[in-house]
């Protein structure tokens, strides 16, 4: 492989990563282009979609373009520094291809920051913590973080099942809903204005994708920022949907 | 305004921090800088700012900290800007304009204009607090990240 070859290569690989990982547009050009330069290439122009990142590079005559897909819009902060420093390293030291290719291998097979049990647990803490925020007695916040530790446990098993994600957000909703109204009807408290049923389903905010998108709107990458604030919307929805529906369930049976 | 019951801010932020794969070296920080941020919206709103307006202040302290502490300690920016301002999501407005809308729908409640001005009351408090959320979290470094960042490194760097 030729020095320009590697710098498109390695450019590729570091934007699918970002991109995979929560970087919004102007990150994920950023550091594609900084590891095209820091590997040889004397111009470089990238462009990012919201499935696909491409690069040409250039040096002397020649010039090198391609793309790759990158269509999944994951959330890894982890790897974003892990990204950084070895961007950073590429320039400060020079690394060889060879180097950032063993370095990019060892971040893309990275062991999970946090074992699934423990996330789970985490967002049913945070349920109850957004309860307790909200005024809610010690009764509420434990049925928020029953629901927000099931709800996010019925999400994480459809989407590893490649369920869409508005059937996995819908279906997290209802079960994080239909637990906490159950619950307080159950113990005689009032569903429509209880502090636990306004936290039973923040778990599912869409905070990386709304942030993301409003980045890129900030930094005028109009469209990929559209995308992002679609998808947040779309969860946002699926989350009240889900939601109404528990309500409604738990108003026919009472 | 009771300032402890901020400390749940702490617990609320670090469900997300593990969903967003954090480090783990970074977790204290981001449950301190969710801690201030909701004590600083609650001194907001105590001194009788509107909710989008002390949530935007609250934001602005995130992302400038964040700005400021991720080049320092090598990490992403996103890692400090983004978690700490999930605790401040307006989840009552939230669920209330829901309810509203629900009731609407159902044809629950006597006054159906106030139960109108009410839902887009709540909506319209929601929505501008999570726009102000993300713009306060993120333009910070948009705007002066590059400039903090060289800054602090050089900073760093004379400082040995």
């Amino acid at each position: 492989m030729t020095d320009l070859a590697d710098a498109l290569d390695l450019s590729l690989e570091v934007g699918e990563l970002v991109q995979l990982s929560g970087g919004h547009t102007s990150r994920t050009l950023d550091q594609m282009e900084r590891v095209a330069r820091a590997m040889g290439a004397e111009e470089c122009h990238a462009a990012i979609s919201s499935v696909n990142v491409a690069i040409t590079v250039m040096a002397g005559p020649e010039r090198l373009s391609a793309g790759r897909h990158a269509g999944h819009l994951g959330i890894n902060f982890a790897t974003l520094t892990a990204i950084k420093r070895l961007v950073e390293d590429t320039e400060a030291h020079g690394l060889t291809a060879g180097q950032v290719r063993a370095r990019l291998t060892l971040i893309r097979h990275a062991a999970r920051v946090y074992p699934v049990w423990m996330v789970m647990l985490a967002l049913g803490g945070s349920g109850a913590a957004f309860a307790a925020l909200f005024g809610a007695s010690a009764g509420g916040a434990a049925l928020a973080f029953l629901g927000g530790a099931l709800g996010a446990t019925v999400r994480h098993v459809l989407v590893s099942r490649h369920q869409l994600p508005f059937v996995a957000v819908t279906s997290a909703a209802f079960v994080a809903a239909l637990i906490v109204a159950g619950g307080l009807t159950l113990g005689g408290g009032s569903v429509a204005s209880s502090p636990a049923m306004a936290a039973s389903t923040l778990f599912l905010v869409p905070g990386v994708p709304m942030l993301n998108g409003t980045a890129d709107l900030l930094t005028a990458h109009y469209l990929n920022g559209l995308v992002k604030l679609a998808m947040s919307a779309v969860i946002i929805g699926c989350a009240a949907i889900g939601l109404a529906a528990a309500l409604s369930v738990v108003r026919v049976l009472a | 305004m009771n300032p402890w019951m901020s400390l749940w801010a702490a617990v609320a932020v670090l469900g997300f921090a593990m969903v967003f794969s954090v480090p783990r070296r970074t977790l204290p920080g981001i449950m301190a800088l969710a801690v201030a941020a909701h004590l600083l919206r609650a001194v907001g709103l105590e001194q009788g700012m509107a909710l989008p307006a002390a949530s935007l202040v609250a934001a602005l302290f995130v992302g400038v900290t964040a700005a400021v502490v991720a080049p320092r300690t090598g990490e992403a920016t996103p890692i400090y800007a983004f978690a700490p301002v999930i605790p401040l999501v307006p989840g009552t407005a939230m669920f209330d304009s829901l309810i509203g809308l629900l009731d609407l729908a159902a044809g629950v409640g006597a006054d159906t204009a106030t139960s109108v001005d009410q839902v887009a009351v709540d909506a319209t408090k929601a929505t501008l607090t999570i726009i102000a959320l993300a713009v306060g979290a993120i333009s910070p470094t948009l705007v002066l990240g590059r400039r903090i960042a060289r800054l602090v490194t050089d900073q760093g760097s004379l400082e040995g």
